[in-house]
């Protein structure tokens, strides 16, 4: 037997677990071979250090935290079949309220004349003054007669809120500021 | 329920799943040490091998149902035990908190019995068994299990063989193996 060999049945030799012509043929080898010998004397001493071990052992309060959590466990069962069974008797009513706020919801955004591309416009294009001054002295746009109509007539349309922003132009020209710069524009367009 | 003692452990098991749970915790009694020792050599946290443990009978009182007569039922709850406590480790090799001196705490639990008080023998075995505990938790994987079960659980090679599902020659090859894997990193740790 060489060392190799003997290291693949080390474990079987210590437990007495080799029949016994291997035994002799294992017994033989340690005879002749000090660093198997070592070998087996130091993985003997480990084996019956690893007996000797004490029982690590569970708390004293082990089985009331255990106790406990069971209870928890069984009290949010409890709740989670609750709200299931709450859900299931009162399923038809839950789908009624919720059919009749989509509703209602719907309506409202119908009725107030949602237009999100006029939602996304830059808040600065029509509040620049040098913008809204031009505007109200060379191209400010002269609200159409049919213009003026679609506006009476629906409060959806997008020209109302084209109004209103142009409004708010005129408020601001009449700031000082304002005033002295279409003064200049005034000098400028003067033929010399 | 005649006195609990004289039921096996497959007989209580199947009393509980009947809905007894006087026989739940005689289960509990009889393996709560058991299985606190073997996940200890796991986690080498004595906190955290009892929340195993608990998280593991909780598991029994969740899942008893998913037992069947055809193992044995310390197989069974040796193998829950075992798979959590390789989940545990898992997450914390990639939390990447684990470290060995994390044991410090626990070791001060150990205590080796002894008739007569003789402080030098008691630190001088304190010493090798905190060694040795070092040297198990830096087992490779497969090796640590089969170790456990068998050097410190004591349990036979069949009943590993079942509880880590390979086959029996296997199991002698890692435990021999590893206790050779272990006497080398008991070397390392006294050169240094």
């Amino acid at each position: 037997m060489d060392c190799y060999s003997f290291s693949n049945i080390l474990s079987d030799y210590l437990e007495n677990n080799l029949k016994l012509h291997h035994r002799h043929e294992a017994e033989e080898h340690l005879q002749m071979c000090p660093d198997c010998r070592q070998k087996a004397e130091e993985t003997d001493k480990l084996l019956q250090a690893m007996h000797r071990m004490p029982l690590v052992q569970a708390s004293d309060s082990f089985e009331a935290v255990l106790m406990k959590r069971i209870q928890y466990q069984k009290e949010s069962v409890n709740k989670i079949s609750y709200f299931w069974g709450y859900l299931s008797d009162h399923g038809r009513a839950l789908s009624a309220a919720a059919v009749v706020f989509l509703v209602l919801t719907g309506s409202m955004i119908v009725w107030r004349g949602y237009n999100p591309r006029l939602d996304q416009l830059p808040p600065t294009a029509n509040t620049s003054p040098v913008l809204s001054t031009m505007g109200n002295s060379t191209s400010r746009p002269i609200p159409s007669p049919v213009a003026n109509k679609n506006d009476n007539q629906s409060a959806s349309s997008s020209i109302a809120k084209e109004d209103t922003i142009s409004r708010q132009n005129s408020k601001e020209s009449d700031s000082p500021q304002n005033r002295d710069f279409r003064g200049q524009i005034k000098l400028v367009n003067e033929p010399r | 329920m005649r006195e609990s003692a004289k039921y096996t452990d497959e007989e209580l098991i199947a009393l509980f799943q009947k809905g007894d749970e006087r026989a739940y915790l005689e289960l509990v009694r009889r393996y709560k040490d058991r299985l606190v020792n073997f996940v200890f050599r796991y986690v080498v946290s004595r906190e955290m091998a009892e929340d195993i443990v608990q998280d593991t009978f909780l598991k029994l009182y969740t899942s008893s149902h998913m037992y069947k007569e055809i193992a044995r039922f310390s197989t069974w709850i040796y193998t829950i035990a075992g798979n959590l406590a390789k989940t545990e480790l898992r997450k914390r090799k990639r939390r990447k908190i684990f470290s060995i001196h994390d044991m410090g705490v626990d070791d001060k639990e150990f205590e080796i019995p002894s008739d007569s008080y003789d402080p030098e023998r008691e630190s001088r075995a304190a010493y090798q068994e905190k060694e040795i505990q070092i040297a198990i938790s830096r087992l490779p994987e497969q090796f640590k299990t089969a170790i456990i079960l068998r050097d410190i659980q004591e349990l036979s090679y069949e009943e590993i063989s079942k509880i880590i599902s390979v086959p029996v020659g296997t199991v002698k090859s890692r435990i021999n193996r590893g206790r050779q894997k272990l006497q080398e990193i008991l070397k390392e740790l006294k050169n240094k």
